[in-house]
């Protein structure tokens, strides 16, 4: 394998990274008039001197999009593990539909996956979770795979370009959310084939030219995988119909439920253009084949 | 320290029982990362000591009456295994693995950023699989290492080791004849910013304790070296040592 990428630094806890202290950025710390690093990391010296940490916990900031895992019901909302030091809360006011109280169950239950957004991180780690965007949605069907939250940065790619790629590949939706977790739906062929290739490139997300290589591997073309900046964001889509009011399945939960089979659906549409550097695309049918982790 | 004589010489013209000079470590092994499940972990062998190092979090705290608003706790569990010494030990916390787990998490702690982690806990476990004196400090060592391996951010490494009197000569890192016999051992740990841990057992005039701490620094200082050695190369092969 190769070596970390040419001309990029590896640090250790401690080590002196600038001996100016307004240089000190991220994952940095200083003393006595020197900058030190705080984590096992690579060191990047454009504007400041920051530390990429190589391993770590996530740690939740404003902001971030996240797959997180219904872990409870209270009174005003629900709690939600997005792998981060403490559990986050999603409050009922905050869900896309409009939840009664004492209906909780009705929207979200304990063993749900959703894709969230984090919107405040208190000062004493109380994390709020939002639902009511439009590109966030209760996650029912596919697969969601753990992945290095460090190393997220790198399978979306710079602009998106490796998950790009991936979806050029293969006909399935990819969210990797920075939390580290990568949900993909698809064909069951195909998300396995996609997850494979996913944890590949974890695996390697250190080393350079990687979207190149995983093109030459996949046998895929890297023609216009990056748009030219500010063009080709869609935040602004508009609200789907059905997140409107209830969910639209009111069907009871259970095995009975089963959607149609997956193969059949269209691929997916290769014109698209990416939303944001989490590509994620809404999940069109809310009922489908219920959860995918919650009645394994 | 039990006063008690050797049977024996420790130390002939210089050398002692193992063949070590008296200011010579003994050899040492750490791989990093070789629990699966846990954040980061670290096996770390010093002569015939074998300890296991796990680091969980930073995660949620329970018992929930524990957990610090403006901060993360730090919880060390140093335990020895049943079968790590000679006589089997009685399993389970005693007062002397109390003892070393407080010291031990007092030496850690001052490294890690608990500001970071309001109302979280950092889990270090540290489990003794076999003992030859000196495994405090081998504890650190490798907790030091699975604590990076966990990537919880830090203000730096700590290194520990020992020094102590046999035979009236200083000498470093005593194995368990030595600890038997002998009349002082001394742990010390410490980092770029300081010392977090000196103890004594056993008497030291001031001169022989500070002939000591000097040789335990220098010991630490290697020990430093090895472990950036560790930690680094198993950057370079990219996967933590995960898999």
């Amino acid at each position: 394998m190769d070596a970390v990428s040419p001309g990029k630094q590896v640090v250790l806890p401690g080590d002196l990274v600038a001996e100016d202290p307004t240089l000190a950025g991220e994952g940095t710390y200083v003393e006595g008039n020197r900058v030190f690093s705080l984590h096992h990391g690579i060191v990047e010296s454009k504007d400041g001197v920051r530390v990429i940490p190589l391993n770590g916990r996530y740690l939740p900031m404003p902001g971030d999009t996240v797959i997180g895992l219904v872990t409870d019901m209270q009174f005003s909302g629900w709690r939600v593990d997005i792998g981060g030091p403490v559990q986050a809360f999603l409050k009922l006011e905050d869900h896309f539909a409009r939840v009664e109280r004492g209906e909780l169950d009705k929207h979200l239950r304990p063993g749900d996956l959703i894709l969230a957004r984090v919107a405040r991180v208190g000062p004493e780690m109380k994390i709020d979770l939002i639902l009511n965007e439009p590109d966030l949605t209760v996650l029912r069907e596919g697969r969601v795979m753990d992945v290095d939250p460090t190393r997220v940065r790198r399978i979306i790619g710079r602009g998106g370009s490796m998950i790009r790629l991936l979806k050029r590949k293969y006909r399935c939706d990819i969210v990797v959310a920075t939390n580290g977790r990568a949900w993909v739906r698809g064909p069951d062929s195909e998300v396995e084939e996609a997850l494979r290739t996913l944890k590949l490139i974890e695996a390697e997300a250190h080393t350079s030219g990687l979207t190149n290589r995983i093109a030459t591997l996949l046998g895929v073309s890297t023609e216009g995988l990056t748009d030219p900046p500010g063009e080709g964001r869609r935040r602004d889509r508009p609200p789907r119909e059905d997140r409107r009011g209830t969910r639209r399945d009111d069907g009871p939960r259970g095995e009975g439920r089963r959607g149609p089979r997956r193969g059949d659906r269209r691929p997916p549409r290769d014109d698209f253009e990416i939303p944001s550097e989490i590509t994620q695309r809404p999940a069109r049918r809310m009922g489908g084949r219920g959860g995918g982790r919650r009645r394994e | 320290m039990s006063g008690m004589k050797s049977s024996e010489p420790l130390i002939v013209k210089g050398k002692r029982l193992d063949g070590r000079a008296v200011d010579q470590l003994r050899p040492i092994k750490m791989e990093v990362g070789v629990l699966k499940r846990a954040d980061g972990s670290c096996y770390y062998e010093q002569g015939d000591n074998k300890v296991m190092a796990a680091v969980y979090g930073p995660r949620e705290v329970h018992p929930r009456h524990q957990e610090e608003a403006t901060k993360a706790i730090v919880r060390y569990r140093y335990n020895m295994a049943s079968f790590s010494v000679d006589d089997r030990k009685r399993p389970g916390p005693d007062r002397r693995s109390v003892e070393l787990s407080k010291v031990s998490r007092q030496a850690i702690e001052p490294l890690v950023l608990t500001e970071r982690f309001p109302r979280s806990a950092v889990d270090v476990f540290v489990e003794v699989l076999q003992a030859d004196a000196g495994t405090r400090t081998a504890g650190i060592n490798a907790a030091c290492l699975a604590l990076v391996d966990a990537g919880i951010p830090m203000r730096g490494l700590v290194a520990a080791c020992a020094a102590g009197k046999v035979e009236d000569t200083v000498v470093l890192d005593l194995n368990q004849k030595e600890d038997n016999f002998g009349q002082a051992d001394m742990p010390v740990a410490l980092w770029r910013g300081g010392t977090t841990l000196v103890q004594m057992d056993g008497h030291m005039t001031f001169e022989e304790f500070q002939k000591g701490y000097a040789m335990a620094r220098k010991g630490c200082e290697d020990i430093l070296a090895m472990m950036r050695e560790t930690l680094l190369t198993q950057a370079k092969k990219g996967d933590g040592g995960k898999e």
